[in-house]
């Protein structure tokens, strides 16, 4: 494959992510666009392009919110471009946001991601309700918690996991969480196994512990072109792969054990970035952990694990944050241990792992050496995999 | 035809609804801007850089993309920047008088406020018309603290 210019990350963003934010969408989107902007050391006039990605426009309220949004993410009288793919939106965006400058249209591109889901009320979920089918589906009351505890029960018994080694992702998570400076407040913390499969039944078997929680907050990226990069900086930090693909809306038609659509998406990554063995080639992975079994569900269609065997290496601690010969997932908290406001929580997924392969993720640094990292969202209606290589 | 799809007792169709609604905040600086009209006073943000004054205040200038932290009150009175008039409700009735819409601007400041104005013929309403707010006895933190604008007495 050859493209104009390859794509470097210059820059990331991520305000605090919170249950009520005060500050309206648009105050979010310009307060992690600008923070991308000042470790990218530059300033809006430097940007050609900005991409912005926000879920469904029921949870900000506001009907077509990337025009919404635009002048807070630093759009205004710019090429604009919002794209969607619900939860996956976040690692999307920065897809969108390659193409952009690998097309050799633009020296640089700002992405931003932006969810306000506290607007919503009584709750989100009432707005859940409007994604399944009308005739169906939603008739019956369907919310998102009965579709994941359905899928999250057949993969437990498909490959006869036990409750509680899901919850060990859920530990791990939220115990990463801690060390994030933009965690939700009462997300992150120290549980054992037994608090959190003991912890409130939402939907059997998901438990309170075992999904993340309704957020607030926005993300934002600033990529820019290897002619652009090497201007600015020593050592750019390379988009290697990208991949995206969505799966039919009649989630219905699939076994729900496996996620093809995610190993798709992954596969046309790999083969961007020439990685032949991806559990070799990749050294930190940010997989979406929306519920708690959805980590191992992706960690497999990713392909860093057999069907099945991902829970096993769990027990094992192959996935923690300070494994040696493991690959560490999810060393940020992810959505578990940091929120899940959910376009940004997508793009904190690849903030994460530029931070990582740039060594600069403090507490959060993953022990071995990291050269290669994924990010890789899920959403829509169970239906897309978003995923996004990064190198030195 | 809407016949056919309004007799929801038949199988062909489910009548759906959203059941949500939404709670918004105001925001940093809706929340000053708000407070203040309950003061009955009207505050605009300045940007730091081209130090152009903002209403409604916001705490970002979009062009120079950088954060607005002063914000100052407005004194002056607007002008109607544009006007249209209202003659029927949105169930198609015809209104007892018409009802006159106007998009507000101060001079010197960016952006700007539509509202009601009312204490005025319609043959009176003109461009650059100086008008003055008749605010609610008991302000509540809303627009609608504003009754109405009316030409300045």
């Amino acid at each position: 494959m050859h493209f104009p210019q390859k794509v470097a990350v210059l820059g990331a963003g991520l305000t605090k992510f919170m249950r009520r934010a005060q500050e309206t969408p648009k105050e979010l989107a310009f307060e992690a666009a600008k923070m991308a902007l000042d470790e990218a050391g530059l300033t809006i006039d430097d940007i050609d392009a900005v991409v912005l990605v926000t879920a469904p426009d029921a949870f900000d309220g506001v009907h077509m919110n990337g025009e919404y949004l635009a002048d807070g993410a630093g759009g205004s009288k710019k090429p604009y471009m919002r794209s969607f793919v619900g939860g996956g939106s976040g690692v999307f965006g920065i897809i969108n946001g390659w193409y952009h400058i690998a097309s050799g249209h633009f020296r640089t591109c700002l992405v931003v991601a932006e969810e306000k889901m506290s607007s919503s009320m009584p709750h989100p979920q009432g707005t859940f309700n409007a994604i399944y089918d009308q005739f169906t589906e939603r008739p019956l009351g369907v919310n998102l918690l009965w579709i994941f505890s359905l899928e999250m029960n057949r993969y437990m018994s498909v490959h006869k996991v036990p409750l509680e080694t899901i919850a060990l992702v859920a530990k791990k998570n939220k115990k990463n969480g801690l060390d994030h400076p933009c965690t939700q407040a009462g997300i992150a913390g120290d549980y054992t196994v037994e608090e959190i499969v003991n912890s409130e039944i939402m939907c059997w078997p998901v438990t309170r512990l075992m999904v993340s929680t309704v957020s607030d907050g926005a993300g934002a990226l600033v990529l820019a072109s290897e002619d652009f990069a090497k201007k600015v900086t020593d050592k750019p930090i390379w988009i290697e792969g990208v991949g995206w693909c969505l799966d039919t809306s009649y989630w219905t038609n699939r076994d729900l054990y496996y996620p093809k659509y995610v190993e798709y998406a992954a596969r046309m990554a790999y083969d961007m970035a020439g990685i032949k063995d991806p559990r070799k080639e990749i050294h930190v992975v940010e997989p979406y952990d929306p519920f708690a079994y959805k980590e191992l569900h992706h960690l497999e269609g990713l392909l860093l694990a057999d069907k099945g065997e991902a829970p096993k290496l769990l027990e094992k601690g192959f996935w923690d944050r300070d494994t040696e010969t493991g690959i560490p997932s999810s060393p940020s908290g992810g959505l578990l241990g940091v929120g899940n406001p959910i376009a940004a929580a997508g793009l904190m997924k690849v903030a994460e792992i530029f931070w990582q392969v740039k060594g600069t993720a403090g507490k959060r640094q993953a022990k071995r050496e990291v050269k290669r990292g994924l990010a890789q969202a899920w959403g829509d209606l169970m239906q897309v995999g978003t995923v996004v290589i990064l190198g030195k | 035809m809407f016949e056919k799809i309004e007799k929801f007792d038949k199988i062909r169709v489910w009548k759906g609804e959203k059941t949500g609604w939404h709670r918004y905040t105001y925001g940093i600086a809706g929340e000053m801007f708000f407070r203040k009209l309950m003061e009955k006073k009207f505050v605009a943000g300045k940007c730091p850089e081209c130090e152009r004054l903002f209403i409604p205040p916001r705490i970002y200038c979009e062009d120079c993309f950088v954060e607005i932290k002063e914000f100052v009150e407005i004194k002056e009175l607007p002008r109607v920047y544009s006007f249209t008039f209202l003659f029927k409700d949105l169930e198609d009735n015809l209104l007892k008088e018409p009802e006159i819409v106007v998009f507000l601007k101060w001079d010197n400041i960016e952006g700007g406020l539509i509202h009601r104005l009312k204490e005025v013929n319609i043959e009176d309403v003109n461009f650059g018309l100086v008008v003055e707010p008749v605010f609610k006895e008991k302000p509540e933190g809303n627009i609608n603290d504003i009754l109405y604008w009316r030409p300045k007495k």
